[in-house]
């Protein structure tokens, strides 16, 4: 391993070649950024972060700087106790409000990017859109196509009767 | 946009998703039908599901399978949404703060006869954000009076201070 730097900022270069500079605690809470850090030691070139494009590296680094003192959850920590309460905090669930191709493009990038935190949340968002829709309007919420036939049709409908109702 | 991302990444949202929302999930196209129904372990282990073998009288069902009859819990959104094709809104509604019991076999009318299915939970008092499923007193089905939450809450309490009742002037 290379010997630990003490850079305080780090470049980042976004798919479409846009350069942003950031502080490098920020920047650390990307696992990959900071395992490549870590490996690397000293970086004075700008890392591409070849999945992401410049408006969605500027959301990312956004919620980062938010986040910056937020304690890291270990490793190992147990995913149930991260997934099963779909609240989400105020100013998150202000950041997340964007339209739902930013939405799952943020998710794309949490996830190439190991932001664990920020993939719950973007995941967290997604099933609270869901919840308490009926599959019709699932569809219409994400553009799905209703590709049952009758017979499935028949048969979910059998499988969902009540069990008194029959 | 759901349909594009990676299917690990939609394992995640279903993660986050309850009982009832991947039932609804299942229900809309064959693709999130397959992944969902293939991948028991997002449902058997998603908040609000239920399996009711030990139950005399309910259809066999094993834990590969996700139908209404293995829905436990239900949120209050999700409840009206479910209540709102047999009850109209104003009813609902109104029903969510009187009585505890929606669509109780006392008060519904001959062909809802004894559907009772979600009940309201009325120990500490959340009406609405937690509700519990229930099949029918013929069906020799057990009467929950509590939600997941509220019991939990009195399950921690309780060991918190176990000695409380045998102690106590």
């Amino acid at each position: 391993m290379a010997t630990p730097s003490t850079q305080a900022t780090v470049k980042l270069q976004s798919n479409d070649n846009v350069v942003i500079e950031v502080e490098r605690a920020i920047a650390e809470r990307s696992v990959l950024i900071k395992n490549m850090l870590e490996d690397c030691g000293e970086v004075t070139d700008a890392i591409p972060i070849s999945n992401v494009n410049e408006s969605i590296l500027r959301k990312v680094i956004e919620w980062c700087e938010h986040h910056k003192n937020d304690p890291v959850a270990a490793e190992n920590e147990n995913d149930d106790s991260r997934k099963k309460t779909t609240d989400i905090d105020e100013w998150d669930q202000k950041f997340m409000n964007v339209d739902q191709e930013m939405l799952f493009e943020i998710i794309l990038a949490a996830n190439f990017l190991d932001i664990k935190p920020l993939l719950d949340t973007g995941c967290k968002t997604v099933a609270n859109m869901i919840k308490g829709k009926s599959p019709e309007e699932i569809r219409k919420l994400f553009n799905i196509q209703n590709d049952f036939t009758p017979e499935e049709e028949e048969q979910i409908r059998r499988e969902n009767e009540w069990a008194e109702d029959r | 946009m759901l349909l594009r991302l990676p299917t690990e990444l939609r394992l995640e949202i279903y993660e986050c998703c309850s009982a009832y929302t991947l039932l609804n999930l299942s229900q809309s196209c064959t693709q999130l039908r397959n992944e969902i129904i293939n991948t028991p372990s997002v449902f058997t282990e998603s908040y609000g599901y239920f399996l009711p073998n030990n139950h005399w009288g309910w259809p066999n069902t094993n834990s590969t399978q996700l139908t209404i009859n293995n829905i436990a819990y239900i949120s209050g959104c999700d409840l009206r949404n479910e209540f709102g094709n047999d009850y109209s809104q104003f009813m609902v509604e109104s029903r969510l703060g009187l009585d505890r019991i929606l669509g109780d076999s006392e008060d519904s009318d001959d062909d809802k006869e004894g559907l009772t299915r979600w009940i309201l939970c009325g120990i500490k008092g959340c009406y609405g954000s937690d509700v519990l499923a229930l099949g029918d007193r013929e069906l020799g089905l057990e009467w929950y009076t509590r939600c997941f939450r509220c019991w939990k809450e009195d399950r921690d309490d309780y060991y918190d201070d176990p000695g409380d009742s045998d102690d106590s002037d």
